[in-house]
């Protein structure tokens, strides 16, 4: 079975996929293309070669922590030029249920993160954020060296972490 | 800006409840319970969206970013075991993921 990756469109099925998670396997289904429409987020999607049938899925979006935000103890440690923290979300990932334990996770966040990379080549980008759904997904992110942020289970990776990674 | 009332939730709720919500309603000097409720429901909505969107809510999550920025870690043995599997599925004469830009 051949795959391929590549922005949502509208040949992908992606009225089956299911991932066990309600809010992801909705997100693809009835959302993602309406986020892509309005320039919010763009949704990168594996499927398979023959059937456009959806297999996994990520989204990214450029997100932004303002300089101002950090108490001035904190900001006095960053370089000046860093007036705001520039970093890309990487909103969701999924793998439909059916196609589980074949590293297609793995894949798509490793290809997540090189796009990642590939993107703060032409634009300043410090790290790469994400928004775990479960305990599950925290464990997942945890395994590839993403740092928790507390406060709201959010957790990053930085671009030079990701770089050395290569 | 007049909103458009054209949709509505039904909630169950025990009676004491109701009596209770009825009066802070009467307290706070709204028209009427469903107007107490949809603003207070709505302000309390736009706070959970709004500090979902935030990054870094507290000091602890500013000073962990900060410090990982300014000395980020060397990828760990996975992300780089990752990263050879990535190339192996992509990179070969006839990849198993086809890659489209």
């Amino acid at each position: 079975m051949n795959l391929k990756l590549e922005l949502l469109n509208k040949l992908h099925i992606k009225k089956e996929f299911s991932c066990g998670k309600e809010l992801l396997d909705g997100y693809i289904r009835n959302q993602a293309k309406q986020d892509d429409n309005r320039d919010l987020s763009v949704c990168y999607v594996l499927n398979e070669e023959e059937s456009n049938r959806v297999i996994g899925y990520y989204t990214l979006s450029s997100n932004t922590i303002n300089r101002s935000d950090l108490p001035d103890d904190l900001a006095k440690k960053l370089p000046p030029a860093y007036i705001n923290l520039p970093t890309i979300l990487l909103g969701r990932l999924a793998v439909d249920v059916r196609y589980k334990g074949n590293g297609y996770g793995a894949f798509l966040l490793t290809n997540a993160l090189n796009e990642a990379v590939e993107l703060s080549d032409r634009l300043g980008i410090l790290a790469v954020v994400v928004e775990p759904i479960d305990d599950e997904a925290v464990s997942f992110y945890e395994a590839y060296g993403f740092t928790l942020i507390p406060s709201n289970r959010k957790m990053f990776i930085t671009i030079k972490t990701i770089k050395s990674s290569k | 800006m007049a909103t458009l009332i054209n949709d509505r939730i039904d909630v169950r709720i025990s009676k004491e409840q109701k009596e209770l919500i009825k009066y802070a309603s009467a307290l706070r000097g709204f028209k009427n319970v469903s107007e107490f409720i949809v603003t207070f429901i709505t302000n309390e909505a736009n706070k959970i969206v709004s500090e979902n969107n935030t990054i870094l809510n507290t000091l602890e999550d500013k000073k962990i970013f900060i410090e990982t920025i300014l000395n980020p870690p060397l990828a760990n043995d996975k992300l780089k075991n990752a990263q050879i599997n990535h190339s192996k599925l992509v990179g070969t004469d006839e990849p198993k993921i086809r890659i489209i830009k």
